[in-house]
């Protein structure tokens, strides 16, 4: 199962050796996993606010659904970010390994897909709940 | 089916029904089937009665667009309005000509003609009928005593019905309305038996308004119409009215106001467009109340009054009973108007909106612009009522302000709280909310209709 979440965000194979190993192998490094939970728990927190709680006709648009869709996304990629790159500086102080290599444009790489699993997320969730929204139901379509 | 017919006589009586036709619109209770108005007046391009035939067309084209069953909770336009004909209009024969030729004057012998000249002024003799009788009672009741031979009158009697109702409205200090009223209950209560149903006539429960001045006209040189006979018109016709008239009827309302505003002096015709007055729209309360009577005795008399003696007369001055009759639907009919008017082209993508099928599109139908065309009329209906002396001025009249819900005077209209919708925010929220009732299988005109009808209630309920 964890292996199965990790390895959706090697689509188009484009990390280096030993980020992929990082990302996919190394035990006590989950945030392969962890990210995408809090993330999806999160999303729905949000789209649950943004249907039920916020739910006012000025926020039933599409296009304050877009802001919140790229805002929700985006702050998925930071969160993503940030909390991969502390994983991998923890896990090399923790073994006391020297200064780990760059993993910069890995992890950017490891953030743009979760900004795009972020904003998929967003719309499924939209699309499930959306029904019995008063004001809002009608969005995105 | 019980029909009301209603019979409004003169430039008053169609004022009258301009304010009626607005308080049906509006979803004021009124218990017939269906509302049968015909207009006798002489003057055929007088204005006021043009301008109500125009409404009254708009009015019936929409609800011919609306479907009503038991589940159907608007009120807006509930009540129908049907047509004799195609002009409401009873038609008096002959009445397009100068008075001495209508009563063949010249072919009088020598003895008449001086006995007509005692009854007849110069003035009236000479005067042209095609404009009305121009404040002259004497000659409208030799004019409009034919008019029960006329083909529309036949087709009125030939239609009514066993539960069908007549309601009267005239001015008394006028012509037309003067002279017509009296001769028209004659002729229902007195009704020949060469006329179709006369039995059913004779027995009709028969509800009448009489208008007491409650306007002057500027003096003019040559007027031919003297605000300074009102009064001494006004009190002759009373005493008359008082042995001739009050026993024939079921209800007999009157009403009136000390005149504090004097009109354009105008002799008939299109330049007879006087502004609507809140006296028009307690007249149209009488129709309304006669409508809503259960047993019929005869010869009641009523009268209107308000609590307070207010120059601009809001829903607080008004007694509890008128209060409760108009605030609520004449409230809903200015915030959907409001709501139309301001915000709905800029809210097609509003849940209501998208879930109806309210678009671009919608608002070319005919539908749309025949309520657009009645919605201005009743704009300019309530505009000329707060701007006329004395004023009925109930809501703001402020087109483009965002404070919907504080735009009736001296009531306010619950608004959101802490982080809810407010104004037209919150009247969108409910338009959103009334959907829950919205019934997809109806014709997308009945639904748009009932939505508004709905979510107004909401907004004005939560008061």
């Amino acid at each position: 199962m964890k292996e199965t979440v990790k390895l959706a965000y090697d689509i188009g194979q484009l990390y280096s050796h030993e980020f992929y190993q990082h990302l996919v192998y190394t035990a006590t490094l989950d945030f392969g996993f962890w990210i995408p939970v809090i993330t999806l728990l999160c999303v729905l927190l949000v789209v649950v606010s943004y249907y039920y709680f916020i739910d006012r006709p000025k926020t039933s648009k599409l296009k304050i659904w877009l802001l919140f869709l790229g805002g929700t996304g985006l702050i998925g990629g930071i969160f993503a970010y940030i909390k991969a790159n502390n994983s991998i500086i923890n896990y090399y102080y923790e073994q006391g390994l020297p200064t780990p290599p760059d993993f910069t444009s890995d992890i950017t790489i490891f953030a743009s897909i979760h900004f795009l699993y972020t904003m998929i997320a967003f719309f499924i969730f939209s699309i499930c709940i959306k029904w019995w929204s008063t004001n809002s139901s009608h969005v995105p379509f | 089916m019980s029909k009301l017919y209603v019979f409004a006589i003169g430039g008053t009586g169609a004022r009258v029904l301009k304010s009626l036709t607005f308080l049906l619109a509006s979803g004021v209770d009124c218990n017939a089937d269906e509302i049968v108005p015909i207009i006798i007046d002489p003057d055929a391009a007088n204005g006021d009665v043009n301008k109500t035939t125009k409404i009254l067309h708009s009015y019936q084209n929409i609800r011919s667009k609306l479907s009503f069953d038991n589940h159907t909770k608007n009120k807006f336009f509930r009540t129908l309005i049907g047509s004799l004909n195609q002009n409401f209009r009873i038609e008096i024969q002959n009445s397009d000509q100068e008075f001495r030729s209508f009563i063949g004057y010249n072919s009088m012998d020598r003895n008449n003609q001086a006995l007509t000249s005692l009854l007849f002024s110069q003035q009236n003799l000479e005067a042209d009928m095609e404009v009305g009788f121009k404040g002259n009672p004497n000659m409208g009741s030799v004019v409009l005593n034919q008019f029960q031979n006329s083909k529309d009158f036949n087709d009125f009697a030939a239609n009514f019905g066993q539960n069908d109702r007549i309601f009267i409205v005239s001015s008394i200090f006028g012509g037309t309305g003067a002279s017509g009223f009296p001769l028209l209950l004659k002729n229902l209560r007195e009704a020949s038996p060469s006329i179709p149903n006369s039995a059913l006539l004779k027995a009709a429960p028969i509800g009448a308004i009489s208008v007491l001045p409650y306007f002057g006209v500027e003096n003019k040189e040559k007027a031919t119409v003297d605000k300074a006979t009102f009064i001494s018109k006004t009190k002759a016709a009373l005493r008359y009215y008082q042995h001739g008239v009050n026993n024939s009827l079921n209800t007999m309302y009157y009403i009136g106001e000390e005149p504090k505003n004097n009109y354009e002096h105008n002799e008939g015709s299109t330049g007879q467009q006087n502004n609507a007055h809140f006296i028009e729209l307690a007249s149209a309360l009488a129709i309304v109340d006669f409508a809503n009577e259960s047993n019929y005795t005869s010869a009641v008399i009523k009268e209107f009054g308000i609590a307070n003696n207010s120059q601009d007369i809001t829903f607080s001055d008004l007694h509890n009973q008128t209060k409760y009759q108009i605030f609520k639907p004449l409230t809903q009919y200015y915030f959907k108007y409001l709501y139309l008017d301001q915000k709905l082209r800029k809210n097609f993508d509003a849940k209501y909106a998208a879930t109806i099928g309210i678009d671009s599109s919608f608002l070319n139908t005919p539908f749309y612009k025949d309520l657009t065309a009645f919605n201005e009329r009743f704009w300019e209906w309530l505009d000329e009522m707060a701007t006329n002396k004395r004023g009925f001025k109930p809501f703001t009249l402020k087109k483009k302000t965002e404070d919907i819900l504080s735009s009736v005077e001296g009531i306010g209209i619950k608004d959101g709280g802490f982080m809810r919708p407010k104004n037209y925010e919150r009247f969108i929220a409910k338009l959103n909310k009334s959907l829950e009732e919205d019934n997809p299988s109806k014709e997308k005109e009945s639904r748009f209709m009932e939505n508004f009808y709905l979510a107004t209630d909401k907004l004005v309920k939560e008061k």
